[in-house]
């Protein structure tokens, strides 16, 4: 112990062997007063809006995931319950098919309508 | 210039008229001591700048709920500890700067700082405190350069006087023996 504390003391106690920059507190006290908020619940919403706004996009981003995990999940447990099913027959095949193409052909209508031909829709509706 | 003690400081606090003057008066008065704590814990001046900015925006962030029940400047160095000690853990694997930028020793980086002003000796005490684990690290250096007394560290660290001690007698071994080694 003795030791230790002459090997201690021999180290110059108390000498601060560090420097800052010149006037550093000076500038350091202007630059925190100059940037503080009018207020000082501005800054409390500032951070609190910022942080709330990253975890909104982060759930979001979460969200679209899952959700596109879900879908695709779906998508192939369907398609392989169907594809474990005994083979359709060519008539019911035909439906679905024509069912399908019914679809796209309206999907395509619409995604093809202007304005105008909307509003005429709407109207006759 | 006036200057407020900190009774007149706390009793500025409790007025949000008078809150901001509080705060420049607490940045005045408090910024040297902070920036003297956390430098000797975080050894380089950038570092130590910044977690003094952030020790800032939390107590200002946070002084409409300070209470007087503990001393203001224990919650200054309450504050101004764990953002340093938080420092340090953070960056315990990835370095900072000065100190792991590449295999020289944290005694040549020193050398060649310049802001330290200290001998080869003094770097390599930097060396052995910056060996300790943080919370030693934050005792040592409190008990060795301000000469803090257990009980007013207890406060601060809200540890028993009785683990401070223990911490500062490991952490002075620790440090003889890393002389001892290097002879």
């Amino acid at each position: 112990m003795e030791k230790n504390k002459n090997i201690l003391a021999k180290l110059k106690k108390y000498r601060n062997p560090f420097l800052v920059p010149d006037n550093y507190f000076e500038d350091f006290s202007k630059k925190i007063m100059e940037n503080l908020p009018a207020d000082e619940n501005d800054n409390i919403i500032h951070l609190d809006s910022h942080r709330y706004s990253l975890r909104l996009k982060i759930i979001s981003v979460a969200a679209c995931f899952l959700l596109i995990l879900g879908g695709a999940g779906i998508f192939f447990h369907s398609s392989s319950c169907s594809n474990s099913k005994l083979p359709e027959s060519a008539s019911s095949k035909a439906i679905k098919l024509s069912s399908r193409d019914k679809y796209i052909e309206q999907a395509t209508d619409y995604a093809m309508m202007d304005n105008q031909d909307i509003y005429a829709c709407l109207y006759d509706e | 210039m006036e200057r407020y003690d900190d009774t007149q400081i706390i009793h500025m606090l409790e007025d949000a008229k008078t809150r901001k003057k509080a705060f420049e008066e607490i940045v005045k008065q408090y910024s040297e001591p902070l920036y003297w704590k956390i430098r000797r814990i975080v050894l380089v001046h950038e570092d130590a700048n910044d977690i003094l900015q952030n020790v800032f925006i939390k107590i200002w962030n946070n002084i409409a709920d300070f209470r007087s029940e503990s001393k203001l400047s224990t919650w200054l160095f309450r504050v101004a500890i764990n953002e340093s000690i938080d420092f340090v853990r953070r960056n315990k694997n990835q370095r900072s700067n000065l100190l792991g930028s590449d295999d020289d020793s944290l005694v040549c980086k020193l050398m060649a700082d310049e802001y330290f002003d200290g001998d080869e000796t003094e770097a390599l005490l930097q060396e052995a405190v910056s060996k300790l684990p943080e919370v030693q690290r934050a005792v040592f250096t409190m008990r060795y350069y301000d000469d803090m007394k257990y009980s007013e560290m207890s406060k601060i660290l809200k540890t028993s006087e009785g683990a401070l001690k223990a911490s500062y007698h490991i952490a002075a071994n620790k440090i003889a023996d890393f002389f001892r080694s290097q002879d």
